[in-house]
């Protein structure tokens, strides 16, 4: 890219000598077209390691899924945790939850529930994200704090406005359906903009029953979902800058969890955000505040039926942030700015009506805990020529967390464990403070026009979430409501958590050997000190009393230590990229190591690699992929991580545009291999029928088939 | 593994709570409500926006040299006229003539040149030179292909600083041209974006590229008299 950004350049310094003056003779002097490229170039702020994903490629290489985390894992370093069928957890070279800053349109999203249901990703739909930006570990500080492993920025599309002063009318629409599970959905996004004044809607619908997964695995339970989100984006450019409006409204009706005891049964949020952006002589400002109001209920859907225990959280968030870049020299840009985030959550079961364990009162799990945060950095990106950029920043971010007393469903015999804990609970302060600092280096340098080398360190810290450091609930039931890790094993939250503390160190290679030819190489450590991970409490029995296959843990400070490379690469075998044959092909291993007790760390991605061939020929394209992942044999024993099986999967697609619409069909899982998913979980909605214990199995053979336009 | 699950939930009573789809049927109604209603939102604001302009197009014009930027130079107002009228960036020719900018045109009205006209290109190809320092070459001559040489070697210097200067970290394509007039010592009297991307931030980003990229070199004297105007365009990929 390097190479032909210079030959280009060098072409356009020929033609403002020989081809000058255009239209506008007469009284200017035409100078000839400045080239800047957003992509490709050493930019400081934009890290190699950083991954962005077009709009194109979201649609074009996976144009039917409704999990934005599941298409993130075409990137080599990510990987998902399973849960719901919109709701999967997005894993970053090992680290995965809260330790990632999410990013939806620049603000974050609380959790808003025990089980992480209602990720940052699952308000999202692939079909109508403009842009996925993915900077694993070494993020720069101005990306955002309280995260360890790195940030996850998706975006609709920037507001447009009309060139020549008629009305601009935009948009696209997409429909999908998916033959395993019935699956279906639609988008659509309208943009209609004058000079000044803009304004775009997007909604989408999806919904989908049980899958089955591969060969005899049979159907996956619990694994239903529907959802629905509209939004209404206003902007208006004037003088004085850009001003942006945004609401939105996100209701999903039902969401099964595979490998929780519990399912979505509603989930209700609405936000509304405001943005002022303004480019002066003096520097840029970027000010934003929103609010977002989530309603979130659990309890069972049929598949785990018969049974009853409502579980409700209410969270309302409040965002505000201001910053500043202020280019000093033409070398010197720096960036300072200001975060606010407040957090407040309430969650409680209602009791259940003539239940012995679940009344008379309600369950009060978290009794309107608050979790305040307050970020300042400051960060110099320096562009020290085209070749070599560094940036160096720093942030200071105070939490302040606290929460009100708690009580069980009742005081009777079989309530012990939780009367107790909630005594305890309410005895101790449990106002917590941290002072949280993180510094970030990376310098970028292209020696030559076919190489680029970055180097990268960072010290990031994260403080404990609320249902880490307040649940409190000690009875098997209560403690089996905590926790995002699909396991079935029972959580206890712990006021004395401190704050994880990551150092991190990476290195990325991009090599250009050839024309059309790539390749990145990204070696990495990570060294995590308190990192929040869980300690044995004692087995789980029935309430008669026998053993089970789950365990009760506490959250707890350990250490641990990632490490591993990232490597993806692609060949133009024929013609060009838009227009030819292409080979790519990724490659990833991580190594966590929980060091405190030397055991493998929980849900860590097995070695994996995918191997895939495009081509495309005018209005037809022509896709195959295999991917294959090793088996997982480093399970944590504590949890009673079961171990899954290598596999390999081939995934054969075809699309064709016609008219303006591009209709696409696509064989999911063609040779409908069983496999169990290495980062899914146990199956708890089949444990529920059957009582056997297995892991999640992946989805079998869908054939798929896609409808979009744009307009 | 047990042959029944180990947490039955046997006490609970069951199907006094089903949700599911037939919660879901009960809250179709509420989809559709939220649906009508940002529709007759977008309705609302398109209806708006066909009507009155909110800002009067020339505004845009103007907007971006009133920025702080309180320098004695900038006594006189910028430029106000509806330069920037619908007729769009196809055309900019038809556009753009503003009484003001008259000093521009002297230009290349060198002696013995030919009036600037739609046939101007050809006296400016003299021989391939690359960026040539003018400052080397003679003294300004009167001769029109050494005042196209001159010119072309200054304007070179000047692409080549809005080269150095140009934006950093943008996001998405689109082509913004800017025009800019600078004085006897360089200087820069106002940048303007005649030609919008149609998003705000690459429009921004390519006009505090010109602005960067001043004070400009001195132009040579054989130039004729300043201000000077340009136009170039920034093209995001």
């Amino acid at each position: 890219m390097t190479q032909m950004t210079r030959a280009l350049r060098a072409a356009l310094l020929a033609s403002a000598v020989l081809a000058p003056t255009g239209a506008y003779a007469q009284d200017a002097t035409q100078l000839p077209t400045v080239d800047v490229e957003t992509t490709g170039e050493v930019q400081a702020g934009k890290p190699l390691a950083g991954t962005t994903v077009s709009a194109e490629t979201l649609r074009g290489s996976d144009a039917t899924s409704s999990d934005t985390a599941g298409i993130l894992t075409a990137l080599p370093g990510v990987s998902a945790n399973g849960g719901g069928g919109f709701s999967s957890m997005p894993t970053i070279r090992g680290l995965s939850e809260q330790r990632i800053k999410v990013l939806v349109d620049g603000q974050p999203i609380d959790a808003a529930c025990p089980n992480d249901m209602n990720s940052p990703l699952s308000y999202t739909m692939p079909q109508t994200l403009s842009s996925v930006t993915v900077i694993p570990g070494v993020a720069p500080v101005s990306m955002g704090g309280d995260n360890i492993g790195g940030v996850i920025s998706v975006a609709a599309a920037e507001p447009r406005f009309s060139t020549d002063g008629t009305l601009l009318l935009t948009g696209e629409a997409s429909a999908f359906y998916r033959s395993n599970g019935d699956g279906f959905g639609g988008a659509v996004t309208v943009t209609a903009a004058g000079s000044n004044l803009s304004a775009t809607y997007t909604g989408s619908y999806t919904q989908s029953d049980n899958y089955d997964g591969g060969g005899s695995k049979g159907e996956v339970r619990s694994t239903e979902y529907a959802k629905t989100d509209h939004a209404l984006a206003l902007a208006w450019q004037n003088e004085a800058g850009l001003w942006e409006i945004k609401g939105g409204y996100h209701f999903s009706p039902y969401e099964g969890f595979a490998n929780q005891w519990m399912d979505m049964t509603s989930n209700k949020s609405w936000f509304v955000q405001g943005r002022y952006r303004g480019v002066f002589d003096w520097g840029d400002v970027d000010i934003s505040a929103s609010y977002r109001d989530t309603d979130h209920k659990m309890n069972f859907l049929a598949d785990k039926l018969p049974g009853d225990m409502p579980m409700n959280t209410e969270v309302h968030t409040f965002t505000s942030a201001a910053k500043f870049s202020v280019p000093v020299t033409m070398r010197d840009t720096l960036k300072f700015g200001l975060e606010y985030h407040h957090q407040w959550l309430d969650d409680y079961w209602p009791p259940v009506e003539g239940s012995m364990m679940m009344g008379p009162d309600t369950f009060v799990n978290i009794n309107q805990g608050h979790r305040n945060r307050i970020g300042a950095y400051a960060e110099w990106q320096a562009q020290w020529s085209d070749t070599l950029s560094s940036v160096v920043g720093v942030r200071y971010d105070r939490v302040e967390m606290n929460t009100g007393d708690v009580q069980p469903y009742g005081t009777s015999m079989m309530q012990m464990a939780d009367v107790m804990a909630a005594a305890m609970f309410n005895s101790i302060d449990r106002n917590r403070n941290d002072n949280n600092w993180s510094a970030s280096a990376i310098v970028t340098w292209a020696p030559a026009d076919t190489l680029a080398i970055e180097l990268g360190y960072a010290h990031k810290a994260r403080s404990p979430n609320i249902y880490e450091r307040y649940t409190w609930g000690r009875g098997s039931m209560a403690s089996r409501m905590i926790g995002w890790f699909g396991d079935g094993n029972g959580y206890v939250g712990n006021p004395d958590l401190k704050p994880e503390r990551a150092d991190t160190f990476s290195a990325t290679l991009s090599l250009t050997p050839a024309q059309g030819v790539s390749l990145k190489v990204s070696p990495y450590y990570t060294r995590v000190n308190d990192y929040i991970d869980a300690v044995y409490l004692q087995d789980l029995l029935t309430p008669m009393g026998m053993p089970t296959d789950f365990v009760q843990l506490q959250f707890a400070n350990l250490d641990a230590e990632f490490y591993g490379v990232d490597l993806s690469g692609e060949a133009v075998l024929a013609g060009t990229r838009e227009n030819g044959t292409m080979l790519s092909g990724s490659l990833a291993w991580v190594h966590g190591q929980n060091l405190t007790e030397d055991l493998p760390l929980y849900h860590q991605m097995p070695f994996n690699a995918k191997l895939g061939v495009s081509h495309r020929q005018g209005a037809f394209e022509l896709g195959g992929e295999v991917e294959w992942v090793d088996r997982k044999d480093r399970v944590d024993p504590r949890r009673n991580e079961p171990e899954t099986a290598s596999y390999a999967l081939v995934n054969l697609r075809a699309a064709y545009t016609l008219a303006g619409w591009r209709l696409s069909v696509e064989a999911e899982n063609l040779l409908d291999k069983g496999y169990d998913l290495p980062l899914g979980g146990v199956a708890i909605g089949d444990y529920k029928n059957t009582g056997i214990l297995r892991p999640v199995a992946g989805r079998g053979r869908s054939v798929n088939l896609g409808i979009s336009t744009k307009f | 593994m047990s042959a029944r699950p180990a947490f039955a939930f046997e006490d609970r009573e069951p199907g006094r709570y089903a949700p599911g789809r037939r919660a879901f049927s009960r809250k179709g109604g509420a989809i559709a409500a939220s649906l009508l209603l940002n529709m007759l939102l977008l309705a609302g604001v398109v209806a708006a926006m066909r009507g009155p302009r909110l800002l009067p197009t020339g505004e845009r014009h103007a907007l971006v040299s009133i920025a702080l930027r309180p320098e004695p130079r900038h006594t006189t107002p910028p430029p106000s006229a509806p330069k920037v009228e619908a007729s769009g960036r196809q055309d900019h020719v038809a556009s753009l003539p503003v009484p003001e900018e008259k000093p521009a045109r002297v230009l290349l009205a060198k002696p013995g040149a030919t009036p600037p006209s739609a046939s101007l290109p050809q006296p400016l190809v003299p021989e391939i030179e690359p960026p040539a320092p003018a400052a080397s070459r003679p003294a300004p001559t009167p001769s029109p292909e050494a005042a196209a040489d001159v010119l072309d070697a200054y304007r070179q210097q000047i692409w080549n600083r809005i080269l150095a200067a140009r934006p950093r970290g943008a996001r998405g394509s689109g082509t913004v041209q800017i025009r800019f007039r600078i004085d006897r010592n360089g200087a820069l009297l106002s940048a303007d974006i005649v030609g919008s991307s149609g998003r705000f931030m690459l429009d921004r980003m390519a006009l505090q590229a010109v602005r960067r990229a001043a004070p400009f070199p001195p132009p040579p004297e054989s130039l004729g008299t300043p201000p000077l105007a340009f136009t170039v365009p920034v093209a995001f990929h």
